[in-house]
């Protein structure tokens, strides 16, 4: 038996020590005292490292505080607006009209900066060697201009390919995709949508022009049966969504709806 | 004796039809069924008839005398086109005011069109100027978001009801309240005043009587200068509409699913209606255009104009007796009630029978509001189903669903312009659409709300739309 496993065993056993939470409180709380020691008397590149950590530790700290005290400031907010239904909602369910109302105004905001808040920020650039393959032509196969997109792609309706001798990029058919499986984030549901186009490819914007979809890739969807409306009161035909999936592997698009 | 007479049109000035010889005591009439041959009209289009510039009151031959012409030459009668009462259709914003400090939940159009008045959870009432679109007064008082106001049909008084549970009245002229507000002081915390009616005109020319329904089943007839209830009526639930008919009859719907009909004068219950399943959400009267004109036309001009220096109490009764000529042109073989309900039917009651006519399905979510055309032909209903539907207003039998291309969230409200050819619709969706009568799908979409609509009034007038909602802002819109 190895020799930890007999500690273990007479914990089981017999318990702990009577006293072992008072000791564990104590030694808890002694900890900050024992780490402002530590950060006095460090020097040299053990206290440079051990700064940096505590720096982000902090960071992080004041972050979830900031996060806890605005949920709290939300919730106060909805208990108020329970005065502004008419007569005949009154002991009716609502939907919660006014974050959808806040959440398409900063949708527009950024579309107007170009970003978006997306659902996966960093994305892993695909390099060139790995989005295409060489294709060797040439009546003696040494020119080597021509690609194969090796990703899956989206190319519109009614595309037609250029004739062979112009084509440089040729995507797949077998590779291309017209319906995505778009998850709406808030109402937890997933659509399968029609693509209308690929927005931004995050890798280049080459990649973009030729509707290739990777993981991380943000295209637009045709959102016509979901029935949103715009503050205008149309109706919302495309909406933007970013792939979380890598479709090349799976056979599939998956992706998130950005509201 | 006879002249001859040609016909001239006014706007243009070219000769209609040939040169007549007609007989010289004929009147306007006369001449009008003459004029609708020559212009080949088919309906009978009323005019007004001219001899130089005067208009012909009896006959041609009194306006030649008047105006000493010779009967020897060739009389011109000039004549104007009488528009029949036309309402055109809103199609655009012409003001959007800002004011309110949170959600309007109702707005309504005074009597005489001068004022609109909206409601909101700010615990305020601002009256706007509905030509000019400026604010006039802000009303304050209430301890709670305000979600019903009526004006009293003499266009004197303003009655509001809210979240307090108090009905206050304010006073038209100077916009204070008539002292005290009207409280229940027995009924729970959380009651709120969840519709309120004023006695007809035609019944009571002082307007000082009305009902109003609270949300803990009761319905309470107020005398508004004492500020004290005159009787209680009872439901078991939610009070969601009361009206007060012109037949000597007061309806009240209930969440209770009943519906009741009670004597107007000893307030005892006539009978109760139990063919709903489900919440009875709202009530409709087929007379409810002419009872809330009271005594106003639909051009908002007194329907009695008194004489310079005619007794006040001679001018009320003279008032009335216009009023009471002009329900009863509206009632024609009776009123009838309409009751949209949560179990997604509408029924249509004979209130003179106290019988359904019928009950009619068609909506697949429930009736949030039904609104009777004011000349009691049609009905419209307003579904959660986001779609409107036309009926009958006699038989209950559907004419048209009014979906196509139209609302794509729950619709509120709908209202109709004064001639009965247009309906105004509210929705979530943050839109008001326009529909006529003869097309399935709307004739104007109207957006610019940032969020859903709670309150819609088309003016009785039919110049102006009124609405507002979760955006805070009033606006109006016109042709």
């Amino acid at each position: 038996m190895p020799q930890g496993d007999y500690i273990d065993l007479h914990r089981k056993r017999f318990g702990r020590r009577l006293d072992y939470e008072e000791r564990m409180r104590k030694k808890e709380a002694r900890e900050p005292h024992r780490i402002s020691k530590l950060a006095q008397k460090q020097h040299g590149l053990k206290a440079k490292l051990f700064a940096q950590e505590r720096r982000a530790e902090k960071i992080k700290m004041k972050k979830t505080i900031a996060a806890h005290k605005q949920r709290d400031q939300k919730q106060k907010e909805a208990k108020l607006d329970e005065g502004d239904t008419p007569v005949y909602l009154l002991d009716r369910q609502q939907e919660k009209r006014a974050k959808v109302l806040s959440n398409m105004l900063k949708q527009k905001k950024k579309e107007k900066a170009g970003k978006w808040d997306v659902p996966i920020a960093k994305v892993k650039p695909v390099s060139e060697e790995e989005m295409f393959k060489i294709i060797r032509t040439g009546k003696r196969q040494k020119k080597q201009w021509k690609r194969k997109v090796t990703k899956i792609t989206f190319v519109g309706e009614g595309f037609t390919r250029k004739p062979p001798k112009y084509e440089r990029y040729i995507r797949p058919s077998a590779l291309r995709m017209k319906k995505a499986n778009v998850t709406h984030p808030e109402l937890q549901a997933t659509f399968q949508l029609d693509i209308l186009g690929v927005k931004r490819n995050p890798s280049s914007a080459l990649y973009t022009n030729l509707g290739v979809i990777t993981k991380g890739t943000i295209v637009e969807v045709n959102v016509s049966d979901l029935g949103l409306v715009t503050q205008t009161g149309k109706v919302v035909w495309g909406k933007y969504a970013q792939v979380t999936n890598n479709p090349e592997n799976d056979g599939c698009i998956n992706a998130i709806l950005m509201v | 004796m006879s002249v001859q007479a040609q016909f001239i049109d006014e706007d243009t000035g070219d000769n209609v039809g040939e040169m007549m010889q007609c007989p010289s005591n004929i009147g306007s009439e006369e001449l009008n069924q003459i004029l609708n041959h020559f212009l080949d009209e088919d309906e009978q289009v009323p005019h007004l008839f001219l001899i130089n510039n005067t208009q012909i009151e009896k006959s041609i031959e009194e306006t030649i005398k008047k105006l000493d012409l010779s009967t020897e030459q060739t009389i011109e009668i000039t004549f104007r086109a009488l528009s029949l009462f036309k309402v055109k259709p809103v199609t655009r914003c012409i003001s959007t005011m800002d004011g309110h400090e949170k959600a309007i939940l109702c707005c309504a159009f005074s009597p005489d069109n001068k004022v609109v008045a909206t409601g909101s959870a700010d615990l305020t009432i601002i009256i706007w100027d509905s030509i000019t679109s400026t604010p006039i007064a802000r009303l304050r008082g209430h301890t709670g978001s305000i979600l019903c106001i009526s004006f009293s049909p003499d266009g004197k008084k303003l009655a509001s009801g809210g979240r307090d549970n108090s009905v206050r009245v304010w006073n038209t002229q100077d916009w204070t309240q008539v002292p005290r507000a009207m409280r229940r002081g027995n009924a729970k915390a959380e009651t709120v005043i969840t519709s309120i009616s004023w006695q007809p005109f035609h019944q009571n020319p002082k307007c000082d009587r009305l009902i109003a329904g609270s949300s803990d089943g009761a319905a309470h007839v107020w005398d508004t200068t004492r500020g004290v209830v005159k009787h209680s009526l009872g439901h078991r639930k939610f009070v969601s509409t009361v009206i007060w008919g012109g037949q000597q009859c007061i309806y009240t719907a209930s969440r209770d699913c009943t519906i009741s009909l009670w004597d107007s004068s000893t307030f005892t219950r006539l009978a109760e209606i139990r063919d709903h399943a489900h919440w009875v959400n709202a009530m409709a009267l087929s007379t409810g255009a002419v009872l809330r004109r009271g005594m106003f036309n639909e051009r908002g001009r007194l329907l009695y104009t008194p004489e310079d220096g005619e007794d006040e109490t001679k001018v009320r009764e003279q008032t009335r007796r216009a009023a009471v000529l002009a329900y009863r042109k509206a009632c024609g073989q009776g009123e009838r009630i309409c009751a949209g309900s949560d179990d997604f039917t509408i029924t249509l009651i004979d209130a003179q029978s106290r019988k359904v006519i019928s009950r009619s399905a068609g909506h697949s979510k429930a009736v949030n509001h039904v609104a009777f055309s004011p000349d009691g032909h049609h009905v419209v209903s307003a579904s959660f189903d986001h779609s409107l539907r036309l009926w009958d207003g006699h038989t209950g039998k559907a004419i048209r669903t009014l979906s196509t291309a139209g609302h794509v969230q729950r619709v509120y409200l709908a209202a109709w312009s004064s001639d009965g050819k247009w309906i105004a619709s509210a929705s979530e969706d943050g839109t008001v659409k326009i529909w006529g009568l003869s097309e399935s799908k709307p004739k104007h979409t109207l957006p610019g709300h940032g969020g859903p609509i709670y309150g819609l009034d088309w003016s009785p007038d039919g110049e102006h739309v009124v609405s507002g909602g979760v955006d805070k802002k009033v606006k109006i819109w016109a042709h």
